[in-house]
């Protein structure tokens, strides 16, 4: 076969580029860590590459919002520990004012004690976030969640709505409770609230208050007022939540009406009136004010004496209810940091996978990489010595 | 006596011209084009006739030649094609930093405005975000225009070039038709075709005296005879209503079935790759900013004000090109009409009967038919189609509103007080203040942006996938040109090209017959003395 010189140099020169061109490109995927440098080297892989990319972004953003609710439930949960102890307190005092362990003269002390709890509540109740708005605010940008006035009224500024953030596909988390639910409207723990008339002058002290059956609830609040003709006679009045009346015989010790009945001791003056009520709420800092009533009441004789147990009585049920709404708050926090933890360990099983898969088809095998370059190095000296070599040889050398 | 110093003369004579033969192969070792010359000697005539030269050969086989030109056009449209198909990928797929990660980070912006909607950094993150992810497809946009652009100037330096060398190619022509062929001109002729093989697919047929005549695939003559037709570009202004290239004399279409040479690689990266990949690109911008801007204006600000649009540009409403030979004065408008169900294409309006009829350009598949009403009501494809005016039957408009989509995009709030981030549910339901951050995990969640449930995302995935394949595909396409064009051009040269240690020992071989002719000269001139002295 005939071989033109010419081609013997082009044959030559192409195939040195080739394995320089080979020798560059293991170069740089070595000196990148890449499999490939271009798209176009494998363009299912470098597709999916992207779609696994996007599938670790929004696992970052998730990440990034468990963090930052996590570090939000945990000022909560500091919230709720210090009003727990605040409400601890409280029920100290109300048992010592109850037992008569604390007296008329150690009144000016309570008051002050007291005073500064409600204060100390409030300023939990504007706790703020780590972001810097009102904690229990709802959605509202607010520095405070509440004002007080000059009587002492607390009156929410926030919004009803919640915060939520999206902390994994379809699972969000929703942040602290607004002020609304969780200091303005505090459910009454017990199925029936009992409040006594302002001006009761008898010396009946009510109990408990309980349902019975057969209807075993009350329609909108009743209130039962006492008309005595002597001091274990007489007639109770009864206006139920629709309007309509009934007048009952009065019982000695027990107040009847439909679905519900009140233990009392003592005797009832003619005028006194009790008022029942079924899930009732009330504002969380009237339970400090309740009990400053209570403390401010004079014990001198059997009437004010009722009168203030009546009173201690309807704040340590609110009291109760402020406790039972406080620790449920608490549980609900816990529960949503568990969650967090448990949605932050699913989503790094499944980070781990997605990396995993990225890595497989992004990342270089050195290896095989390696043992490419050098054969391809090989291959380069070996073109580049065959053509010296192969240039060399002409006949016309050899005529001399 | 003269019998021997005429042999030895035509000896001479025969030998100088072959040692000259080879002086000039030698010469041509690296001319391009250069066939090898070999002289073929006869036996001269009569008794003691010496030698004489029959003819000097020009080494020639046609289906060498032809092989080398068919390479050649495989080689000019997979060149065309790989070098412009890998700057498209590059520009969709820089590596870090393209529109992929501008997605993800306007989606993280966003994500993270939802969890601190009142943190003042991070709104106005969201905000430059957004600018970055609009300054992003337009700037993508832009490099594909700039492609686009690059290929029509390519487009003309290849026309030129084929003007140029049909020129010379009829110049020869006519040089043939004056003093006939030669193997110099046959040469040239050679090397000319080879060139213009590359840059344009052509059918070339041979003349009984030399003359070439050259023929483009559409069956329209390049050459012929004498007569040279140019190639121009087209002006661009008619869009799809006229083509892309003209030729001088000629109403129809040169580029008609034209596939290889470098102008069939150019035409058909731009129609098959870049102009889809372009559209594809105004498809995702209008479904991402669609989508963001319905759920921006449900959205409040901080100051409680509703929302307007988060991207402006999108949704524009486009004119639809019309076909000069209109003859209504109707003219149609194009707007988005659901940005999930556009798809990446473009199409041809044209009026039928009472009709109006939806073609896709690509392939002219029938999309709807109906009346103006129906049109406007059905939005085909996702569009809303607005017919203004009175139409002529058989008038038709060019629909190709996703091209330039992206190009368009612009950020809509000018500060972060304009950010509408707030779903303002509950009450108050907007309260001044308030900050939900509701209607940002919204605009912030990766999900589908489309109607097929693909999301922004993967959409881009899919577009880096596309333009990877596409251009994959022209370095194959490249690889094996090459490779047929290296065997083709190894067989030409094998047979025509110049062995130097070939020409070397022919060298000898004359030198040596020149020498022993002169040896003749010296034997017959001793012998001539020899006379001479027995004469006197």
């Amino acid at each position: 076969m005939r071989i033109a010189t010419q081609q013997l140099f082009q044959g030559g020169t192409q195939s040195l580029g080739t394995a320089q061109a080979r020798v560059l490109e293991s170069q740089q995927r070595l000196s990148g860590g890449q499999q490939r440098l271009r798209p176009s080297e494998d363009p299912v892989n470098a597709e999916t590459s992207l779609r696994l990319s996007a599938g670790l972004d929004q696992l970052a953003r998730f990440e990034r919002n468990q963090s930052a609710a996590k570090s939000r439930l945990q000022v909560e949960e500091t919230a709720m520990a210090g009003l727990t102890e605040n409400l601890q307190r409280l029920r100290e005092l109300a048992v010592g004012l109850g037992s008569g362990i604390l007296s008329e003269t150690d009144a000016p002390g309570i008051r002050t004690e007291i005073a500064a709890l409600k204060a100390q509540a409030l300023s939990i109740a504007n706790e703020r976030s780590p972001t810097g708005e009102a904690l229990f605010a709802g959605t509202a940008d607010i520095p405070e969640a509440f004002t007080v006035d000059n009587d002492g009224k607390v009156t929410y500024l926030g919004t009803e709505a919640q915060r939520e953030v999206q902390i994994g596909i379809g699972r969000t988390v929703q942040l602290s409770p607004t002020g609304k639910t969780l200091f303005e409207r505090v459910p009454s723990s017990a199925p029936l609230t009992l409040s006594v008339g302002d001006g009761n002058q008898g010396t009946a002290i009510f109990g408990e208050p309980r349902l019975v059956p057969p209807n075993g609830s009350i329609d909108g609040p009743v209130t039962a007022t006492f008309s005595m003709t002597g001091d274990e006679t007489g007639t109770v009045k009864l206006t139920y939540g629709d309007g309509t009346e009934e007048t009952v015989p009065y019982e000695q010790g027990l107040l009847r009406l439909t679905g519900a009945e009140v233990p009392f001791e003592g005797a009832p003056a003619d005028g006194d009136s009790v008022t029942l009520e079924a899930g009732a709420t009330f504002d969380f800092f009237s339970v400090y004010d309740e009990l400053l009533v209570a403390v401010d009441e004079p014990r001198s004789d059997s009437a004010s004496q009722a009168r203030f147990q009546n009173i201690l009585q309807s704040a340590q049920g609110q009291l109760a209810s402020a406790e039972d709404q406080i620790s449920t708050s608490r549980s609900v926090v816990g529960a949503k940091l568990g969650a967090l933890d448990a949605e932050a360990s699913i989503q790094g099983a499944r980070r781990l996978e997605l990396e995993a898969q990225k890595s497989v088809i992004d990342d270089l095998d050195f290896v095989s990489a390696i043992t490419a370059f050098q054969q391809q190095l090989v291959a380069l000296q070996a073109a580049q010595s065959a053509f010296t070599r192969i240039a060399d040889l002409s006949l016309f050398n050899y005529l001399r | 006596m003269s019998g021997l110093f005429g042999v030895a003369s035509s000896a001479l004579k025969a030998n100088q011209q072959a040692l000259a033969t080879v002086g000039q192969n030698i010469a041509n070792v690296n001319t391009p084009g250069y066939a090898r010359q070999r002289i073929e000697f006869t036996t001269g005539q009569g008794a003691g006739g010496g030698v004489d030269i029959s003819r000097i050969e020009r080494s020639y086989s046609q289906w060498t030649t032809d092989a080398v030109r068919r390479a050649q056009q495989e080689a000019g449209a997979a060149q065309a094609q790989t070098t412009f198909l890998s700057s498209v990928e590059s520009a969709i797929a820089p590596g870090d930093g393209g529109l992929g990660s501008a997605i993800s980070r306007f989606q993280d912006a966003f994500s993270d405005l939802a969890a601190q909607p009142t943190v003042r950094g991070v709104r106005a993150a969201a905000l430059e975000e957004t600018r970055a992810l609009a300054a992003r497809f337009k700037a993508l946009d832009n490099q594909l225009a700039d492609l686009e652009k690059a290929m029509r100037m390519e487009l003309e330096g290849t026309t030129d070039r084929v003007n140029l060398l049909t020129e010379q190619l009829a110049g020869l022509n006519k040089i043939i038709q004056v003093s006939g062929v030669s193997p110099s001109i046959e040469d040239r002729q050679e090397q000319l075709l080879s060139e213009l093989s590359f840059e344009v697919e052509i059918e070339v047929r041979e003349g009984a005296g030399g003359q070439v005549d050259i023929f483009l695939p559409s069956g329209l003559a390049l050459i012929r005879g004498e007569e040279r037709f140019a190639l121009s570009q087209a002006n661009p202004g008619v869009g799809p209503f006229a083509p892309t290239l003209e030729l001088e004399g000629s109403g129809r279409d040169p580029a008609l079935a034209l596939e290889k040479g470098r102008l069939g690689g150019l035409l058909s990266a731009k129609e098959n790759t870049l102009l889809p990949l372009r559209r594809e690109l105004g498809r995702l911008a209008e479904a991402l900013a669609g989508r963001s801007n319905e759920l921006h204006r449900q959205g409040f600000t901080a100051a409680g004000a509703a929302g307007g649009d988060l991207f402006l540009g999108a949704n524009e409403q486009t004119d639809a090109l019309a076909d000069p030979r209109n003859t209504g004065s109707g003219t149609v408008a194009v707007t988005v009409g659901e940005a999930d169900k556009l798809l990446p294409e473009a199409y041809f309006l044209e009026k039928s009967g009472v009709d109006l009829v939806l073609t896709r350009q690509r392939d002219g598949l029938e999309i709807f038919r109906g009346t103006e009403a129906d049109l406007e009501a059905t939005r085909p494809a996702g569009l809303s189609i607005e017919v203004d005016g009175a139409l002529d039957d058989g008038d038709r408009f060019s629909l190709d509103p996703l091209l330039t989509a992206a190009g368009r995009l612009e950020l809509g709030p000018q500060s972060a007080d304009g950010l509408a981030f707030n779903r303002g549910e509950g009450s108050p339901p907007v309260s001044v203040g308030a900050a939900d951050g509701g209607q940002a995990a919204l605009i912030g969640a990766d999900v589908a942006v489309f109607a097929t449930g693909e999301r922004a995302s993967e959409a881009y995935a899919e577009l880096v996938g596309k333009a990877g394949a596409a251009s994959r595909q022209a370095q194959a396409a490249q690889e094996v040109a090459q490779l047929s064009l290296t065997d083709a051009t190894a067989r030409r040269e094998n047979f025509a090209g110049v062995n130097l240690d070939e020409e070397a020992a022919d060298l000898i071989r004359f030198q040596q017959a020149y020498q022993a002719a002169a040896r003749i000269i010296n034997v017959a001139d001793t012998i001539f003395q020899t006379i001479l002295t027995a004469v006197r």
